[in-house]
């Protein structure tokens, strides 16, 4: 059963299909412009991923009065032990999320 | 260690002030490190600390109810576990358990028993091989060897962790795997566990679900000793500094497969308890 288990669990995985509930949805091409590139935004969205998805699941920044979100992002930064960059890096990523919801 | 046989008029079962020195050292002991949150106290969640971070848990299990027909009438199980997780990496993360326990109860004719000890220590390693965050289920593979000096027995246990959020559910199940080597190390013990948790975020800081066990022991990986099935809910909430989640889970039903000792058809009181309670502590400083 567990072979089993592994088998589907790892098969499904094969399509790496992003979980909506988890993480940001992904941006069209050129959509971090001017702010960030593709490839600053996919190495951000793999910190976001790797650094705040253990915990909780995806909140929309626009939801969030501007006062709100900077004291969340805040506490965040310092319960996954952030460092400056890559602070900086998840604040210019969600704030594209904070232009275009 | 204390180990103490009393007759029933001469002292309690359990010793109510070194169980609240015990919490209280264990509480502050936890207070001066970080916590990420649990939903589930049985049931294990896929994801692992980010890299760097570290964590401190307080465990509190009680495991109460056997009967007379065992020899074991008001039964009370009270198990501890001080743990401190480090995440190596943003998928590996390894802890160390300190665990001990006091039990208590009647003997049936006259007396009762009372026992605290160390129960030793277990080293905890989790690998998350798939990222809920990134894939349609998420799924750890879950090592813990331990020690156990006070019964002079070695266990080793190995899970599967599965789970996923769907908006503000979420659900967990493990697959878990034991062997004790037990009796001075020399008698093998097989146990199997399945659980899973699901539960609803209702606010920001508070979220209730439920959660299921099953656990069934072979000895000697040959002799089917007796299984359990418990169900019971959970709730969990969290603030900016402390967080806590508590399972109550009744037996539901159990069986014992070597004859009847326990004299109960319906619940398995000779391996396992009427309910398992446990609380789980995190603080963030």
């Amino acid at each position: 059963m567990t072979v089993g288990v592994l088998l589907a669990v790892t098969g499904c995985a094969g399509s790496r299909q992003p979980n909506a509930a988890a993480a940001p949805p992904p941006l069209p091409p050129g959509g971090g412009a001017p702010l960030l590139t593709n490839e600053q935004i996919a190495a951000a969205r793999k910190l976001y991923i790797a650094k705040c998805t253990a915990c909780h699941k995806y909140y929309p920044p626009a939801d969030y009065s501007a006062t709100d979100w900077e004291t969340w992002m805040r506490k965040m930064s310092r319960k996954a032990r952030l460092k400056p960059p890559e602070d900086q890096t998840l604040r210019e990523y969600l704030s594209l999320y904070r232009q275009s919801p | 260690m204390l180990c103490l046989v009393r007759n029933r008029t001469e002292a309690p079962n359990m010793n109510p002030k070194h169980l609240l020195t015990t919490l209280t050292c264990t509480l502050l002991a936890t207070a001066a490190a970080t916590a990420t949150e649990r939903l589930f106290t049985y049931t294990y969640e896929p994801e692992t600390l980010p890299k760097g971070a570290w964590e401190a848990e307080q465990w509190v299990t009680l495991r109460a109810g056997r009967n007379a027909t065992v020899g074991k009438e008001d039964y009370m199980r009270w198990q501890f576990r001080e743990e401190i997780e480090y995440g190596v990496t943003d998928r590996y993360q390894v802890a160390a358990y300190f665990n001990h326990e006091s039990v208590s109860y009647d003997i049936p004719g006259g007396g009762s028993y009372s026992h605290y000890h160390q129960t030793g220590v277990s080293f905890e390693n989790k690998y998350l091989v798939l990222n809920p965050a990134e894939n349609p289920v998420g799924f750890s593979i879950y090592l813990e060897p331990g020690w156990d000096w006070a019964h002079r027995k070695f266990e080793f246990e190995q899970k599967l962790i599965f789970g996923q959020r769907h908006g503000d559910w979420k659900w967990a199940l493990n697959l878990t795997h034991e062997t004790e080597w037990e009796h001075n190390y020399k008698d093998v013990v097989g146990e199997f566990e399945a659980t899973f948790g699901l539960t609803r975020q209702l606010s920001s800081r508070w979220a209730v679900g439920f959660e299921m066990r099953h656990h069934a022991e072979v000895e000697e990986y040959e002799t089917w000793e007796g299984y359990a099935f418990y169900l019971g809910p959970v709730v969990s909430y969290r603030t900016e500094r402390w967080w806590a989640a508590l399972t109550v889970m009744p037996q539901i039903y159990g069986a014992n497969f070597e004859g009847n000792p326990d004299g109960n058809s319906s619940l398995d009181l000779d391996g396992h308890e009427r309910l398992n309670v446990r609380l789980l502590f995190g603080f963030d400083f």
